[in-house]
């Protein structure tokens, strides 16, 4: 460990060497983060119909349309509350319904996950009986968690599963204290990375340019202008003490609400009481704007086309963008989900360059040399290389391959997305099992994250509707008449 | 562990209790149900998540191919 780590963070470093490669959580997030996307994606290649080839290229030349493929795994992975199973007076609606049995999946991704990580625990020189011992009361959280965020209320204000995982692992931290027992399992660190390299397999840059060029200038250049100044702001103005919480909150107000404030922290070594209240304030910000924004775009009587980007280049949370933007039409909803789909797919590059200069330049003595090559790779984070190189890698067999984009999204629809999700989730309980209720309270005092989190979101308001009414009514009308046909 | 149970009691009350109730309020019902009949999933994380992404895209395919060569794309 580094001399400034402290096991609060999210991410640590520890000293190089090559049993690293077997006995760090950061290489054995890429291990099985790898292993999980590469089986993911066999067992689509190996279910597809026999004529996807034909129907592939019929589809790339324009005569058919691409088959959506499915595989084997889809039975044995899944969560509670999925969109079709949200509940509202009996919880178990969230994991059986009518159409839908969730049971054999929940237990399967209990079973898949623990399985993969107490072998790595044990290869970590861990326990493996422990391990999985207190695996099952951690998972077992998650899933409550999972359910109080399927019910119909919270759902509709977008509470998300990650506040539920940390209130309940807060609950029990701070009432009877989080046993000896179960610390074998609170491993928020292992957990996050590998989620962030199952992210990394939905960041396909092949669809940033989905929109064209307004879709570019909306999601690639004002989401990074506002981070930035607002990043600056937080510095040289309100004077915030931890860089790391500044950079969180900007990341988490400016791209896309949890998941970019997850591989922000983690790309910056945040502290976890950090990306605590980085998300604890986007999710209160975002229940807001749900409501507001569709009301002041009606009141105005804004275009669909420009209210659509205005709500997805600012709502932070992406279930909120769908939800807010159908509150105003169905033209709003289609740009909506584009731009927030574009900023998605931003979040790589934020968490890379975040790192790079971490490492270069915040982590770096003022008073040493320029640090070296082996030092800058010493301390930069490997699982953002894992988490990169998934995204490479599933963009290049989504663009190359013939029928590979459908491949793609089999895995991601079918196992990676349903796993990162529950990777996440046990992040957050174990976030909340270590977590005191004081060390939180200090985060809050003097208000200064409240304040840089309203003044970037003002920027961002103001400056994305800006660059959508110059996309789309001044450099590029044409767009606007047909995305509003 | 008083307090675990006592903690773990309000959760219940507020889950299985308080937000049924509040979900049978006329504006919490209206929005619930506008949400539901779009197929919108408000508690979506990442995009796909998201139910309207595949129509969006198609549909998104359909106008770049029935405008030949639109300008504002690269």
């Amino acid at each position: 460990m580094s001399k400034n780590a402290s096991p609060d963070d999210v991410v640590v470093v520890s000293a190089p060497s090559w049993s690293q490669l077997w006995l760090s959580e950061d290489y054995w997030a890429i291990w099985l983060g790898g292993l999980l996307i590469a089986g993911a994606l066999w067992a689509v290649h190996a279910n597809r119909p026999a004529d996807f080839e034909q129907q592939a290229s019929a589809a790339a030349a324009g005569t058919g349309k691409l088959p959506k493929l499915s595989s084997p795994l889809k039975a044995w992975i899944a969560r509670p509350g999925s969109s079709e199973a949200s509940w509202q007076s009996n919880p178990l609606d969230a994991i059986r319904g009518a159409k839908f049995d969730h049971t054999r999946g929940i237990l399967g991704a209990a079973a898949i996950l623990g399985v993969l990580f107490a072998l790595a625990t044990k290869v970590m020189r861990g326990s493996l009986i422990r391990f999985l011992v207190a695996f099952v009361v951690v998972f077992a959280l998650a899933t409550i968690a999972y359910v109080m965020a399927s019910q119909k209320v919270v759902l509709a204000y977008n509470l998300e599963y990650v506040l539920w995982a940390l209130v309940l692992g807060l609950i029990v931290s701070n009432t009877v204290g989080t046993p000896s027992w179960l610390r074998p399992a609170v491993r928020t660190e292992l957990f996050i990375k590998t989620g962030l390299v199952l992210l990394g397999a939905e960041i396909l840059f092949q669809r940033l340019l989905q929109l064209g060029y307004p879709g570019m200038f909306i999601s690639w250049i004002t989401t990074p202008i506002v981070l930035i100044a607002t990043y600056i702001f937080g510095q040289r103005v309100l004077r915030i003490e931890s860089k790391s919480l500044n950079m969180t909150i900007c990341a988490d107000m400016s791209v896309c609400g949890v998941s970019a404030a997850i591989a922000t922290a983690a790309a910056c070594r945040a502290k976890k009481e950090e990306l605590t209240l980085a998300i604890s304030l986007s999710l209160a910000f975002t229940a807001v704007s749900m409501i507001v924004m569709p009301a002041v775009i009606r009141a105005t009587h804004m275009d669909e086309v420009l209210a659509g980007a205005w709500i997805g280049g600012t709502v932070d949370s992406t279930g909120a963008v769908a939800a807010a933007a159908a509150l105003v039409g169905e033209g709003a909803r289609d740009v909506a989900v584009l731009i927030k789909m574009i900023q998605n797919i931003l979040i790589g590059v934020i968490a890379f360059g975040v790192a790079v200069y971490w490492v270069t330049a915040v982590e770096r003595d003022p008073q040493a040399a320029r640090p070296r090559v082996s030092e800058i790779w010493y301390r930069f984070p490997k699982f953002v290389l894992g988490f990169i190189a998934a995204s490479l890698i599933c963009t290049w067999i989504g663009s190359a391959v013939v029928g590979g984009e459908a491949i793609v999204d089999g895995a991601i629809n079918t196992a990676t997305k349903t796993l990162m999700g529950w990777c996440f989730c046990l992040a957050f309980v174990s976030i909340g099992l270590e977590t005191n209720f004081r060390e939180l309270a200090h985060y809050f005092r003097g208000g200064k994250p409240l304040v840089l989190y309203v003044v970037g979101q003002s920027l961002n308001l103001a400056l994305t509707l800006f660059m959508a009414w110059l996309m789309f009514y001044v450099v590029f009308p044409g767009a606007r008449a047909s995305l509003g046909q | 562990m008083r307090r675990l149970l006592i903690a773990g009691a309000i959760v219940g009350a507020i889950w299985l209790g308080v937000l049924p109730w509040l979900a049978e309020m006329p504006w919490v019902r209206a929005r619930i149900e506008r949400f539901e009949s779009a197929g919108v999933n408000p508690g979506a994380i990442r995009y796909t998540d998201l139910p309207e992404i595949p129509g969006a895209l198609e549909r998104q395919r359909q106008r770049l191919a029935d405008e030949r060569r639109p300008f504002w794309v690269p």
